[in-house]
C-alpha cells in the first residue's frame, strides 16, 4: 500500500485530513495512515527494538487516534495529529518497556529482536547498521535523543516535536542540532560506533 | 552572516523561512567552516536513515476502523468520500459519471454504501447525481461554515459533534480517460474542500486539488490531470525563482529579448514581481500557485499586458501566453509567447556593480586598444603608461570595485584579473556546464601563461583584441575576495613618520593579519577533529580539503607567495602534549577553567616578522584560537610580566 508514503511530507494536509475524520471520513483517515505508518512504525523500532511488536503500538496509536478524532476530542486547529499520534505511541512504548522489565530500556545499544527475523542478508544488514547507531544514540542526552529520533524517523516539524515534547520549537532546533553533532562524533563514515574521540584542544 | 551551526542543522531539516534560506547559502558559499559542519551533520541525517521496512498492519487497522466505523454509524449519521481507486484497463477511455459526495443529512436514513473499490464498480453502484452549479467563489475558506444550498438543509443544531461541519454538497462527475498513473479526469463539482496538496494543473480556472493518495478533489470546473494516481503522491520542493532572468517575447513577426530580475514575495503561493532592468523600465506583478503564474504589466511600450504560464519542475523556464491590448483600443489585441529562461540568481545591486565594473574594463580596453594602434601593435609596458595620453588617470579603472588588476602583454588578447568585491561567485552567473568547461580550460591556459603566482581568486576578465566589446568570464576560485594591492609589501620607512594615515592603514593590515590567522586556527581545529588530535604537518597539507583560500597563508604586510606565518606546532597532538607538560594532569579535566587557561598561553602560529611602526609587533594565534597583537618590544621593561617574552618566546629559541 502507498509504498513511497514517506515521501509525501506536505504535513500541512494531516491537519485538514484529521479534520475530516472526526467527521467520520474513513478515507481521509486512510490517507492519513499512508502517511504515518512508515514513520511511526520507524520511531517505535527504535524504542522498542521488535518489528512485530512495533507494529502492533503503531496499529494501536493509530487506531487510538482515530477513536480521539471520533469522539471529537481533537481540536483540530490546535496542534498536528501527527504530533498527537507520535504522544500516543511514545506514551504506548513506555507502557510496554514497563509490562516487560526484561527487556532494556528503549535505546540501549541492543538489538534485540531486529536480528531475530532476519534471514535475508541485506536485512541482516540494516539490522546490524542499526544497532551501531543505536549504540551511538543511547549516548545521547534523554532530550536530545528524543528530538532526533522524532525528527529524523518520526519526520515530524520542529513544530509538532515542540508539541510533542511540550518545549519552544528554539530548544528543540538546539537539542536536535546538538544531537546531530555529537552523533557525526560518536561514528565514523561507515556508521560504525567509534565511541568517544579525542577532541584535542 | 555570524556562523551559527544550529541554524545549520534547521537548514537541513527545511525548517528555516526564505530569507534565512538565502542567507545561509550566501554564506555557505563563502565559509569554509560552515561548509565541513554542514558536511559532518549531513552525515549524521544520512545514517540515521536507514531505510525502514513497510509495516503491514495496515489492512489489519483499516478492518478494525471500519468494524469500530460500522459500530458508530448504527447511531451517528455520517460522511463518506469518494475512492478512485486503480482500475487499470478499467479506466482506459472509461467515461464514468461519479457521484459521490458529502452525504447529507438526507441520507441519513439510507444504509451507508460500501466505499467503491474501482471506478467502474462505482460508476455501476451509484446513479450520477445532479451536478450542483459550481461555486464562483473558489476561495472560500474551508473552515468557515457554508451557507448551504437551498436543496441541502443545514445540519441539525444539535448534532453532537463539536467539530463545525461544512454541509456544502460535495458532487464530483466527469469523465476518467487514460491508463493510470496517468489518467485524465474532467470533473464538474462543488463543494468544501481541503486547499493543501499539489497544485499539478495547468489551468487557469481550477484553483483547488487535492491528491491525497487516491483522492481528486475539485471544486471547480476544469480538466485535471492527476499523475500518479494511485501511488502516494510525489512531495514537490520547488526551487527559488528570484534570479536574472531573459525573457523572450515572440510576436506574429518578430522576436525580441530583454533581461528581467525575477522576485517571489513570500511566503508563497506569493506575488511575483518581474522587473525589466535594460531598456525601458516595465514592471510585472502577478501570482504564483504551485509552478503556475498570472502576470501583468499595465504601462509597457506596446499597451497593457497580461498572461499566464507554468514554470516547468525545476523553475528554470516559464513559458506564458499573453495577450497585449494596445492603448488605442482601435488596434487589435495580439497574442504573443513569453518565454523566460533563468540566467542566475543574483540580486539588483550586485547586478549594478557587475555593470559598472564591466563599464571601467570596456573604458580601459578602449585606452588599451587606442594605445596599440599607435603603437604598432605594442601594449604598454605597464598600464601606467596610458597616462595621460589615452587615459587622465588610472583612477578611471579604479572604482571602488576594482581592486587589482593585471594585465599580460604580448598575446593577441589582453588578459585582466579585475576583482570586484560587490560580485557573487562565477558559478552563479554561469550556472551551466558548458562554461564551467571553458572556465576550467581558460584556469589551466592561464596557469600555463603566468603559473601560478599570479592566480588570484578575482574575476577574469578577458578582452578580446580584435573585437570592439569586453568578454567576461571568472575564474574558478570563485572567491572574489582580493587584497588591497596598495597593502601589499609595506616598508617600514612607510610608517615612520608616525601620521595618522600611516597608522589607520598599519591597524587595517593588522587586522587583516589577524583575521588571517584566526582563519588558520580554524583549519588547524578542523584538521585535528579528523586526525586524532593531530595538528596538520604544515600549512600546505591544509589545501585544499581544509583551507579553500590559499592567500590567507599571506600577510597582507608581505610580498605576495611569502610564507608569513610561522607555525610552532606541526604534527602534534596538543592535547598529549599539554598533559605531558603540566605537573598534574587530573587537575585539567576537573577544572575546566584552568583547561581553558593554559591553553589559552599556548602560541600556535604568529608572523614571521615584525610589523613596523612605533609599536612593533606581531600577530600571535593561540590554542583555544584566539589572536593577540604582542609588542616584541616589551614595552613593560624588564621587570613587568610580557606575554611576548614569557610566553612567545620560549617557544622561539632555538629555531
Amino acid at each position: 500500500m502507498g509504498g513511497q508514503g514517506s515521501l509525501w511530507t506536505d504535513k500541512a494536509g494531516d491537519g485538514r485530513l484529521i479534520g475530516r475524520v472526526c467527521q467520520g471520513d474513513v478515507a481521509a483517515f486512510e490517507a492519513l495512515c499512508l502517511r504515518l505508518e512508515r514513520p511511526l512504525f520507524g520511531y517505535l523500532l527504535r524504542l522498542v527494538k521488535n518489528p512485530t511488536e512495533a507494529e502492533d503500538l503503531a496499529q494501536e496509536a493509530l487506531f487510538r487516534l482515530y477513536q480521539t478524532a471520533r469522539d471529537g476530542r481533537i481540536r483540530v486547529r490546535k496542534g498536528s495529529p501527527r504530533a498527537l499520534v507520535f504522544n500516543i505511541a511514545h506514551n504506548l512504548a513506555m507502557d510496554f518497556h514497563r509490562r516487560t522489565r526484561n527487556v532494556a530500556p528503549p535505546v540501549a545499544g541492543q538489538a534485540g529482536g531486529a536480528a531475530e527475523a532476519a534471514p535475508a542478508s541485506a536485512k541482516a544488514e540494516r539490522a546490524l547498521l542499526r544497532e551501531q547507531i543505536d549504540q551511538a544514540l543511547a549516548n545521547l542526552p534523554e532530550s536530545h535523543r528524543s528530538a532526533l529520533m522524532l525528527r529524523e524517523f518520526g519526520e515530524l516539524s520542529y513544530a509538532d516535536i515542540a508539541q510533542t515534547l511540550g518545549v519552544t520549537p528554539g530548544v528543540v532546533k538546539t537539542w536536535i542540532y546538538r544531537g546531530r553533532r555529537r552523533l557525526a562524533d560518536l561514528l565514523d563514515r561507515d556508521g560504525q560506533y567509534v565511541g568517544e574521540r579525542n577532541h584535542g584542544v | 552572516m555570524a556562523c551559527d551551526f544550529t541554524e545549520l542543522s534547521a537548514y537541513l531539516d527545511g525548517e528555516v523561512s526564505e530569507a534565512q534560506r538565502r542567507s545561509i547559502e550566501a554564506h555557505l558559499a563563502v565559509c569554509p567552516v560552515c561548509r565541513r559542519e554542514r558536511e559532518r551533520l549531513e552525515r549524521s541525517k544520512t545514517m540515521l536513515s536507514v531505510p525502514v521496512e513497510q509495516p503491514q498492519f495496515h489492512e489489519q487497522l483499516m478492518r478494525r476502523i471500519e468494524s469500530e466505523e460500522a459500530t458508530r454509524r448504527s447511531w451517528i449519521p455520517s460522511l463518506r468520500w469518494p475512492r478512485l481507486a486503480t482500475a487499470g484497463a478499467a479506466l482506459v477511455c472509461v467515461a464514468v459519471a461519479l457521484a459521490v459526495g458529502v452525504r447529507t443529512y438526507q441520507d441519513r436514513h439510507q444504509p451507508p454504501p460500501t466505499p467503491p473499490t474501482h471506478l467502474a464498480a462505482a460508476a455501476d453502484d451509484q446513479e450520477p447525481q445532479p451536478t450542483t452549479e459550481p461555486q464562483d467563489d473558489v476561495s472560500a475558506v474551508p473552515e468557515e461554515p457554508q451557507p448551504a444550498p437551498e436543496q441541502e438543509p443545514a445540519p441539525p443544531a444539535q448534532e453532537q459533534e463539536p467539530m463545525q461541519r461544512t454541509t456544502l454538497p460535495l458532487v464530483l462527475s466527469g469523465t476518467v480517460t487514460g491508463a493510470t498513473p496517468t489518467a485524465t479526469i474532467t470533473v464538474t463539482t462543488s463543494g468544501e474542500v481541503g486547499t493543501f496538496g499539489i497544485d499539478d494543473t495547468v489551468l487557469p480556472d481550477v484553483t483547488v486539488v487535492d491528491i491525497v493518495s487516491r483522492q481528486v478533489i475539485l471544486d471547480h470546473n476544469g480538466t485535471l490531470e492527476v499523475l500518479a494516481m494511485d501511488d502516494a503522491p510525489k512531495a514537490v520542493a520547488y526551487p527559488p525563482l528570484d534570479g536574472r532572468w531573459t525573457v523572450r517575447v515572440t510576436m506574429a513577426e518578430q522576436v525580441e529579448e530583454a533581461n528581467f530580475l525575477v522576485r517571489l514575495s513570500e511566503p508563497a503561493p506569493g506575488e511575483l514581481v518581474v522587473a525589466q532592468v535594460d531598456g525601458p523600465e516595465i514592471i510585472a506583478r502577478g501570482t504564483l500557485r504551485g509552478n503556475y503564474a498570472t502576470l501583468r504589466a499595465d504601462e509597457t511600450e506596446l499597451g497593457a499586458i497580461e498572461g499566464s504560464g507554468s514554470f516547468n519542475d525545476e523553475r528554470t523556464q516559464l513559458i506564458a501566453d499573453a495577450w497585449v491590448h494596445p492603448d488605442d483600443p482601435a488596434e487589435p489585441v495580439e497574442n504573443i509567447t513569453l518565454q523566460f529562461d533563468k540566467l542566475a540568481t543574483v540580486d539588483q545591486q550586485q547586478r549594478a556593480s557587475l555593470d559598472r565594473f564591466k563599464e571601467e574594463v570596456r573604458q580601459m580596453y578602449q585606452a588599451l586598444a587606442q594605445y596599440v594602434r599607435d603603437h604598432e601593435c605594442c601594449f604598454p609596458d605597464a598600464l601606467a603608461d596610458l597616462v595621460p595620453d589615452y587615459a587622465p588617470s588610472l583612477d578611471a579603472f579604479a572604482d571602488t570595485d576594482v581592486r587589482t588588476v593585471h594585465y599580460v602583454p604580448g598575446h593577441t588578447r589582453v588578459m585582466l584579473w579585475c576583482a570586484s568585491a560587490a560580485l557573487p561567485p562565477w558559478e552563479e552567473f554561469y550556472p551551466s556546464l558548458p562554461m564551467r568547461d571553458r572556465l576550467l580550460q581558460y584556469e589551466a591556459a592561464l596557469r600555463r601563461l603566468v603559473g601560478d603566482a599570479l592566480l588570484r581568486p578575482a574575476v577574469v576578465l578577458e578582452v578580446d583584441y580584435s573585437q570592439p566589446d569586453v568578454t567576461l568570464t571568472c575564474n574558478t576560485m570563485g572567491n572574489v575576495d582580493i587584497h588591497d594591492p596598495t597593502a601589499q609589501a609595506v616598508r617600514p620607512e612607510d610608517f615612520a613618520d608616525g601620521s595618522p594615515e600611516a597608522l589607520s592603514r598599519l591597524t587595517a593590515l593588522r587586522t587583516s593579519c589577524a583575521n588571517n590567522l584566526k582563519q588558520l586556527g580554524l583549519v588547524i581545529k578542523m584538521f585535528e577533529n579528523e586526525h586524532e588530535g593531530y595538528t596538520p604537518p604544515g600549512w600546505l597539507m591544509v589545501y585544499p580539503e581544509y583551507c579553500t583560500d590559499p592567500l590567507i597563508l599571506t600577510s597582507p604586510k608581505d610580498e605576495p607567495g611569502t610564507d608569513s606565518y610561522l607555525y610552532l606546532f606541526p604534527a602534534t597532538n596538543l592535547e598529549e602534549w599539554l598533559r605531558e607538560s603540566v605537573d598534574d594532569p587530573s587537575e585539567l579535566d576537573s577544572n575546566p577553567a584552568l583547561h581553558a587557561l593554559v591553553q589559552s598561553g599556548i602560541p600556535i602560529a604568529l608572523n614571521r616578522t615584525d610589523f613596523p611602526g612605533p609599536k612593533p609587533g606581531r600577530n600571535v594565534l593561540f590554542a583555544d584560537g584566539h589572536v593577540e597583537y604582542l609588542r616584541t618590544d616589551i614595552p613593560g621593561g624588564p621587570d613587568q610580566p610580557d606575554l611576548w617574552r614569557d610566553e612567545v618566546l620560549p617557544y622561539l629559541e632555538g629555531r
